[in-house]
């Protein structure tokens, strides 16, 4: 997406740096963890106190072993502010139900290559997904005439590209980075508008899963895959998933799915089971993370009273 | 006092739900008489823009029309140097009765294919939308333009097994088609105009007249034939009869009027360009369908008003690809669907306003028959899945809505 | 079904006979304005050696030619300009000729009408420009204080204000600032509504609208459907039966419900396809479902102006449908596509062809229906019939040109 309001210098000027793959070995990082195991996930409510509701999420960081330069840890850290639910301006039009507003910003230091100010394409489109796993969540009517900003901000994420295996992933699936973005941001607005005190019908939370290839030819399915972890992936899977309901608000698959199974090949029903399958294991964090806040709060409550 | 362009098309509560109860029907009663898999006819035409390599103009009958241009532009390939020492430097590391296996990873790691061809890279293929009454920077415009970009680069990996009965993973994408030889590529720009006027709330999501207009563009899409050879500097024959067609054409295609009138055979003259490893994998541009669902009902190409009832819509992207050995040459049978991608919209049935009962006030939770609710939460998992089998087929014999939307394509391509 | 993708086609319609919308001559001006040929003949023949500017003349041949924008339609005097024209002055002349006319020009295109004196042109298609007495659907856009505007396809939206529809209590209640907060449990955004065009404003055109009559207010239990443009011969027409109930197939051999549908066609080109309400019948049913009695239901005799406040509840504005049953909504979705078809072919829509459309389009469903189990019919029908939309436009097009 062009920047049409500044000037800027010519589009195809210098060449991009190329990194050459290290000599030394093996750059990627093999996965230890177990095939259905999440990495670990901090999840706090409540960190920005002017706002009305606001989270914070992060995700265990992987390292590589080597200290070479452009071996780059992998995790994801985000930061979710509510403002709302606040009046329509006057000249707007009557609107029975809460308007949603999302804002998703990667800070200009999140990934290793710098991104400027502008808002660009990719951020619009995450933002579009986790709008449409949100909307379905809330209960809009009960607000009528007002509206609410989520504003998301990525203060470190992972890049789609491998830097250091040449020009790009091969035989993989571009976007993973994106897909986990997408996962964290639904379970830190969820976790947000609960902080918020905004009505859900349930606590949802992100979950990815992908289809990696193995050396027999067979498939395996990897929950909460990580960029720098897994060079080759067949497909990906992000949703956005209400356990007490069963329903999801969110699908987004990328990569090649054949139709029907012969048992060797992946198939869309068992990717998208196991990216809800994720997706209940974050759960499990957020539900004792709201556990957590309410005890707290009723804790401060009787602390209060008894006071008075 | 003039109307507000967001008029004439917001359905009163009594609509909503007069239409929510009929596609909730088994069958669904659609508004038109449509039954759920059958899709509005529409009006194609390809080939039709002279400056370009490849065009593409469709009508539907509500008035919406979309023109897609295709032109390709040779560039430099970045990068393209540090390719070819990584490749040396690589070669000369290993002694040659290595493993396949780790030669194709390090070739990988230079990145070239196992065959030591350059990699076509994503950034080759751009993809605009442009969309008259929007601005370039609308989230909707930028949602499309990504719903329809991502399947075109989707690598497809195949195995295939050689006489020698070892297994080797080979993967292709279009952007491995527009290499030209390591230091130059083709870039192909896809512009995409949506002619008719589109208000949010007007006309039916633009998206499958887009995606099927892109897709016979692609097909028609020709890349002028190489004169040079190998490491050269391109040079390409100015003949476009001899142009090959990016994607190859369907078996019976002698529609040319100049190819007939210059005395050559029609068909078997225009050839593809010809595959980069014999297993040719993705022979077909993708298609992106749009499929709502009402309840546990599955409907297929939504109008304006049966999308303002939707439960939950989706976007589907779908392609064909075929498994062939080594030594075949003929894939135009045994092709295999595969979901490219599958993605969620926002239903515009979440943002409407309540209807009202005709006794009172209704309690929450209260379901009153014929008074309209705004939907809320999600899709279940089984009709997601339902979705997917009815657009891919439920088992190999059974032909999904895929198969028939590329059928008829093909059927027209081939007139 | 599948998809069919055909090449694009040459020629808008192809009709069988002759040219729509042309004018032909008295049915269609009788039904609208009157038109005096007598009068303007002898007139413009007492005046000789007018030279040859082109003047109004009686003949069939003058009256329905199209006229372009920047033809001189006359100059004579006596000509009053209408809809369609523009009246240059004459430069100031030395002649004492008081009576020097201004130059009329036609600044649409279309044929000439004269009514009495009045020149007009009124365009083969156009939007819709309201009057006074025109029965008009329309959809709130936006609630106002104390009124509401409503689109009714016009260049500007019109008006309803609090003060003209019925309100629940009486037809001689009192609007209070209650009322003013409460509007929109009366009508929301999106409604739609059955009105009539109370007046016209002078200055700048905007239409008033009032639903004081039982057989106004909101619409519920169908489908909207609309038509592009008003014109001559073209669209819904004025001055015909705009409201009619349609005996659909439906209705036979179904015990429950009589499967009739309301059509309403409104002639700013918004139409309505309901299920039809029998208000005696329906509330017999309600009783004997135990539902809550409307008022004054039971010892209903007829509407006047003694008992409206009894008739109006609130259930008039509720958006509550009723249970309509699968063969009602598919005669309902029927009515639609022939009314769309209708206005693709560019007919005129009024009762009289929206029942032989209707009839002629269950005739062709017949024909064209075949036996489930017959898998080889049902292929070839899929084969050859996808395109069967145009078949049936046809099909309707020789129907009522045909016949009519």
């Amino acid at each position: 997406m062009a920047d049409k309001r500044r000037i800027n210098g010519p589009a195809s000027g210098t060449a991009i740096p190329i990194f050459t793959p290290s000599k030394s070995g093996a750059h990627t990082l093999q996965r230890t963890r177990k095939p259905n195991q999440l990495r670990k996930i901090y999840l706090q409510p409540g960190v920005v106190p002017t706002a009305s509701g606001s989270a914070y999420l992060e995700l265990e960081s992987l390292c590589h072993p080597s200290s070479l330069l452009n071996a780059v840890p992998s995790s994801l850290k985000l930061s979710c502010v509510i403002h709302g639910p606040k009046p329509l301006p006057r000249n707007a039009n009557f609107s029975s139900n809460l308007q949603l507003t999302i804002n998703v910003k990667f800070a200009p230091f999140a990934t290793r290559q710098r991104r400027g100010y502008i808002r660009d394409v990719t951020e619009r489109d995450i933002g579009t997904h986790v709008e449409t796993a949100l909307c379905g969540v809330i209960v809009r009517d009960r607000w009528p005439k007002s509206a609410i900003d989520i504003i998301i901000t990525i203060l470190e994420a992972e890049d789609d590209v491998q830097w250091g295996s040449g020009t790009q992933q091969q035989n993989t699936v571009g976007g993973l980075g994106n897909m986990n973005v997408v996962s964290g941001c639904i379970t830190v607005a969820s976790a947000a508008l609960m902080d918020a005190k905004i009505d859900c019908l349930d606590l949802i939370t992100g979950g990815v899963a992908a289809v990696v290839p193995k050396d027999d030819g067979k498939f395996v399915h990897h929950l909460d895959p990580s960029v720098i972890e897994e060079p080759f992936l067949n497909s990906a899977c992000v949703v956005g998933y209400m356990p007490a309901r069963d329903e999801v608000t969110l699908v987004w698959t990328r990569g090649n799915i054949p139709s029907y199974s012969d048992g060797q090949t992946c198939r869309f029903d068992s990717l998208l089971d196991s990216a809800v399958n994720a997706a209940k294991g974050a759960h499990v964090i957020l539900r004792q993370v709201a556990t957590e806040l309410a005890q707290a709060e009723s804790t401060k409550l009787i602390i209060d009273e008894s006071k008075t | 006092m003039m109307p507000a362009t967001s008029t004439a098309t917001t359905l009163s509560p009594a609509e909503l739900s007069y239409l929510h109860t009929s596609l909730t029907q088994t069958p669904p009663l659609r508004p038109d008489l449509r039954s759920s898999t059958e899709f509005r006819p529409l009006r194609a035409e390809t080939d039709l823009l002279p400056t370009c390599n490849g065009s593409a103009h469709v009508s539907l009958t509500d008035g919406s029309e979309a023109l897609v241009g295709i032109k390709a532009e040779v560039h430099r390939t970045a990068g393209a140097n540090v390719t070819k020492r990584l490749d040396e430097e690589m070669r000369e590391k290993m002694s040659l009765d290595e493993p396949s296996s780790t030669i194709s990873a390090a070739a990988a790691a230079a990145g070239l294919d196992s065959n030591r061809k350059p990699r076509g890279h994503p950034d080759w293929i751009s993809l605009n939308v442009d969309i008259s009454t929007l601005r370039d920077d609308d989230a909707l415009l930028i949602f499309l333009s990504e719903m329809l970009r991502e399947p075109l680069l989707t690598t497809s990996t195949t195995t295939t097994t050689t006489t020698t009965t070892t297994t080797a993973t080979r993967s292709s994408s279009l952007a491995d088609m527009l290499v030209i030889n390591s230091n130059w590529h083709w870039h192909l720009h896809i512009d995409i105009l949506l002619l008719s006027p589109f208000t949010a709330s007007g006309t039916s999501y633009p998206l499958p007249l887009l995606s099927l207009a892109t897709h016979l563009a692609l097909r028609s899409a020709r890349l002028p034939k190489l004169k040079s050879q190998g490491e050269e500097d391109p040079l390409v024959d100015d003949d476009w009869e001899s142009s090959l067609f990016l994607f190859p054409p369907p078996p019976t295609s002698a529609r040319k009027p100049e190819s007939s009138a210059s005395g050559k055979a029609g068909p078997n003259e225009q050839h593809s360009i010809p595959p980069r490893e014999a297993g040719r994998l993705l022979t077909m541009p993708p298609i992106t369908l749009l499929v709502m669902t009402v309840n546990s009902n599955i409907i297929f190409d939504p109008s304006h008003s049966e999308l303002a009832v939707a439960d939950a819509v989706l976007a589907v992207s779908v392609s064909f690809s075929s498994d062939t050995t080594t030594h075949h040459h003929h894939h135009h049978h045994a092709q295999t669907p595969t979901l490219l991608a599958v993605r969620t919209i926002e239903t515009p049935a979440r943002d409407t306003m309540r209807g009202v009962p005709a006794a009172g006030e209704v309690v929450e939770g209260d379901l009153v028959p014929g008074v309209w609710r705004p939907r809320v939460g999600g899709v279940k998992r089984e009709v997601l899945k339902r979705v997917v089998r009815a657009v891919l087929g439920a088992s190999a014999d059974d032909s999904g809505v895929a198969r028939e939307v590329f059928d008829g394509l093909e059927a027209f391509l081939r007139s | 079904m599948g998809i069919s993708i055909l090449p694009p086609s040459d020629s808008d319609d192809d009709l069988g006979s002759g040219s729509p919308g042309s004018p032909s001559p008295s049915p269609h001006d009788s039904s609208s304005d009157t038109s005096m040929p007598d009068a303007a003949s002898t007139s413009s023949s007492r005046r000789p050696g007018a030279g040859k500017r082109p003047k109004l003349s009686s003949s069939q041949r003058r009256r329905n030619r199209i006229l372009v924008p920047g033809e001189t339609i006359t100059d004579e005097a006596q000509w009053m300009r209408g809809h369609g024209t523009f009246s240059a002055a004459a430069p100031s002349s030395s002649h004492a000729s008081a009576s020097a006319g201004a130059t009329i020009t036609a600044t649409l295109p279309g044929p000439l009408h004269t009514t009495n004196k009045l020149l007009s042109i009124t365009p083969l298609r156009s939007r819709y420009h309201p009057s006074i007495g025109d029965l008009v659907l329309g959809r709130i856009v936006s609630v106002d204080r104390a009124r509401w505007r409503v689109d009714i396809a016009a260049p500007l939206l019109a008006q309803l204000p609090l003060s003209s529809i019925n309100l629940p209590g009486g037809v001689l209640r009192r609007r209070t600032t209650a009322d003013e907060l409460q509007m929109r449990t009366y009508f929301q955004e999106g409604d739609l509504l059955v009105a009539e065009v109370q007046g016209v404003g002078n200055s700048d055109g905007v239409a008033t609208l009032h639903t004081r009559s039982l057989r106004y207010g909101k619409l519920r239990n169908g489908v909207f459907v609309r038509v592009m443009g008003e014109g001559r011969g073209v669209g819904v027409v004025r001055g015909r039966r705009q409201v009619f109930t349609v005996a659909t197939v439906a209705g036979s051999g179904s015990g429950s419900g009589s499967g009739e549908v309301d059509v309403a066609l409104g002639v700013n080109g918004y139409c309505w396809v309901s299920r039809h309400v029998d208000p005696e019948a329906d509330a017999l049913e309600k009783e004997k479902a135990g539902k809550a009695k409307m008022a004054g239901a039971g010892s209903r005799v007829g509407m006047s102006i003694s008992n409206l406040d009894e008739l109006v509840s609130n259930e008039i504005y509720s958006s509550q449908n009723d249970e309509i049953d699968y063969r009602t909504r598919k005669e309902i979705a029927r009515l639609c596509t022939c009314i769309t078809l209708l206005a693709d072919a560019a007919l005129k829509i009024d009762e009289d062809t929206v029942i032989k459309a209707y009839s002629a389009a269950v005739e062709a469903e017949m024909e064209m229906m075949v036996d489930e189990d017959d898998e080889d019919a049902v292929a070839a029908a899929a084969a050859a019939g996808v395109d069967r939309k145009s078949e049936l436009k046809k099909r309707i097009v020789q129907a009522v040109v045909g016949g009519g």
